[in-house]
């Protein structure tokens, strides 16, 4: 019986003063006493009557409320109980763990209500909270905080899937057009190489052409050497006839000098001179005939030396013309050396193209798998297209290919939540018609602290990134 | 009826200031109309009256006159919506004296769904808190004495969006954020 509240020893001493007043009655004799005794003792019972009444009310509303926290209701609180009364501890005290068990249930439903919402930033306040209830919501805050980070990385995959998924659609249109490219590219090159083998060919047989030119070339200009000289021989050959000619001339003027001598002697001899007179005469004419001939040689051997040295002349244009010709033919020659260099450099060089070529089809042929592979996984591991797309290859068995599965399982388990988070990123992306690695990185920095909702609608990413 | 009338005194406000314990916090209950129907020790500790006097008042008995309109107006509008609501207050007792108190206001529905009333759980701020506050409420209060109550409240919300949108966060995550700083 220790720490009695005040009603409890107001009811103790009341009914000390009921006791002492009812052994009073008892003891006492005196008609008087004994009537105010009563009237005192029916007060006190009176008083103590009330009380009780008021402490039994209090009871059953005690008793309502512990049955309403029973059936699981924690909003009731004791109020309107008299101060000091016997019961205004045990309410107080009740009421503290009712505000204690409240706050807690509100707290923890808040609390995990914003984290669905992604709001990590509210967790449960523990501030003000006791024992159990303080620890609980220590503990609850754990789970969200773990919860947190698996959302945010369920986001990113999320994120980065349908970014894949993007890219992909977008890559498997880039890659038909590369392969289609590169076949383009491998048939034009095809086409160079054909060409340019003609070429290496026609190049090769005009060198031939010159080079048998170049000999020709080489003969007729010996043969005009040959001719040269037989003109100059035959040049000198007229100028001696020339001289020997003039020496006739003067021979037969010098033997008409002496016809005309032995004529006049002849004259002077008389008649024993005239058949003299008669040789002198013959000899006269015969001189004369001489020196007309010799006369007529000298002007032939004149044409002659003349026609020789035109031909001489056109004969050493000729040479020089043939000197000129030789020239420009080695001048071609060597070009045509150069010619055939520079199309075996290009015909390596092509060679090498074509075969880079093939490999970059072969290899863009190979992406493109790959990608159809990825697009059709990515409907759902056991959707259409991938059974399409299994049937299609059922031999292929590479190592890549089986990891590509793995990560498409993997997508699958992340793509069953939050639908509409999803419809939203893909918007944005849709958006924003590119990848720029900025945007990215801002969504990205934005699924970290968790408010990508915010700043998905807001238009100031859109801006960031047009 | 006593406690009615007494509390439609508005006390005298005086510079003393309470401060809540760490450990405590002030737990009350209105109706839809937000008349108190309960109130725990520590609320009647520091609001200065008795149970029965709070009991039936008007919840803003306790509002302290700095407080700008737009606060309350923000916080009925929160939790019409069913939101749940953090403020800081500053409040005032029955003998003018004032005390700051981090307030997290939700409606409270009765099991067939319908709104039953508010309750209200007031945690000590922390310091740096108030003091980020002050000049904001201040401005707002301003605001609205120059320009009267409904045209100051405008222009202070247009104030306010301006300060989240440079924290770049909503009001929620802004008044979290500087109480767990």
């Amino acid at each position: 019986m220790t720490n009695l509240c005040l009603g409890c020893r107001i009811n103790k001493i009341l009914v000390l003063v009921l006791a002492v007043l009812v052994l009073g009655l008892a003891l006492t004799n005196v008609l008087a006493l004994k009537v105010v005794l009563a009237v005192a003792g029916l007060l006190v019972a009176g008083v103590l009557y009330s009380r009780i009444l008021n402490l039994c009310h209090e009871i059953h509303v005690l008793d309502d409320l512990c049955a309403k926290v029973g059936d699981g209701d924690c909003s009731g609180r004791i109020t309107r109980i008299r101060p000091n009364s016997e019961l205004s501890r045990v309410s107080d005290n009740f009421n503290r763990a009712l505000d204690q068990m409240e706050t807690f249930f509100r707290e923890s439903r808040a609390a995990f209500e914003a984290c669905s919402q992604r709001k990590y930033y509210r967790f449960c306040i523990t501030q003000g909270m006791h024992g159990n209830f303080k620890d609980g919501l220590e503990h609850l805050n754990q789970s969200l905080n773990s919860m947190a980070t698996s959302n945010e990385f369920m986001l990113r995959n999320e994120f980065l899937t349908a970014l894949a998924g993007m890219n992909s659609e977008a890559m498997q249109g880039d890659l038909e057009d590369t392969v289609s490219d590169s076949q383009a590219i491998l048939q034009c090159v095809q086409e160079i190489v054909h060409e340019t083998e003609k070429m290496g060919a026609v190049v090769s047989s005009n060198r031939e052409k010159v080079e048998f030119s170049k000999v020709r070339i080489h003969e007729v200009q010996e043969q005009g050497a040959a001719s040269n000289k037989a003109i100059s021989e035959l040049q000198e050959l007229s100028s001696e006839i020339l001289s020997h000619a003039k020496g006739i001339q003067s021979i037969a003027e010098q033997t008409n000098l002496l016809a005309l001598n032995a004529h006049i002697e002849a004259a002077r001899a008389g008649k024993h001179g005239r058949s003299f007179a008669v040789v002198a005469n013959a000899i006269r004419e015969l001189s004369d005939e001489v020196h007309r001939l010799s006369e007529k040689t000298m002007q032939n051997l004149n044409r002659l030396a003349k026609q020789g040295e035109l031909v001489e002349g056109s004969a050493k244009i000729m040479l020089s013309e043939i000197d000129n010709i030789q020239e420009v033919m080695s001048e071609v020659l060597e070009a045509s050396t150069h010619t055939q260099r520079a199309v075996q450099v290009t015909m390596n060089g092509i060679r090498t193209v074509k075969s880079q070529a093939e490999t970059t089809e072969k290899r863009a042929q190979w992406i493109k798998l790959k990608q159809t592979a990825f697009l059709a996984f990515n409907h759902g591991h056991d959707s259409q297209e991938a059974l399409m797309f299994k049937t299609a290859h059922s031999g292929f068995n590479d190592k890549e290919f089986r990891l590509l599965q793995q990560a498409v399982m993997r997508m699958d388990e992340n793509f069953r939540q939050d639908r509409e988070q999803q419809m939203e990123i893909l918007n944005i992306m849709q958006n924003m018609g590119g990848t720029g690695s900025k945007s990215f990185l801002e969504l990205d920095q934005n699924f970290k602290v968790g408010r990508v909702g915010e700043h998905v609608k807001s238009q100031g990413l859109l801006k960031a990134v047009s | 009826m006593y406690g009615i009338l007494n509390t439609m005194i508005r006390p005298e406000p005086n510079n003393q200031e309470k401060i809540l314990r760490e450990s405590d916090f002030i737990v009350s209950k209105t109706d839809p109309k937000g008349i108190i129907t309960y109130g725990n020790q520590i609320f009647i500790e520091y609001s200065g009256y008795s149970e029965s006097e709070l009991l039936g008042a008007p919840h803003n008995i306790l509002r302290h006159p700095d407080m700008p309109a737009l606060v309350f107006k923000l916080l009925w509008d929160t939790i019409k919506q069913g939101r749940e609501i953090f403020a800081f207050v500053k409040n005032l007792s029955k003998d003018g004296s004032f005390y700051w108190v981090f307030a997290h206001v939700t409606p409270s529905y009765s099991l067939d769904g319908r709104l039953s009333g508010y309750y209200s759980v007031r945690r000590k701020p922390k310091d740096g808190a108030v003091s980020a506050v002050v000049p904001i409420y201040s401005q707002l209060l301003k605001l609205e004495k120059e320009h009267g109550r409904s045209r100051g409240m405008q222009l202070g919300s247009e104030l306010l969006d301006r300060t989240l949108s440079e924290a770049g966060m909503e009001y929620d995550e802004f008044v979290l954020r500087l109480q767990n700083q």
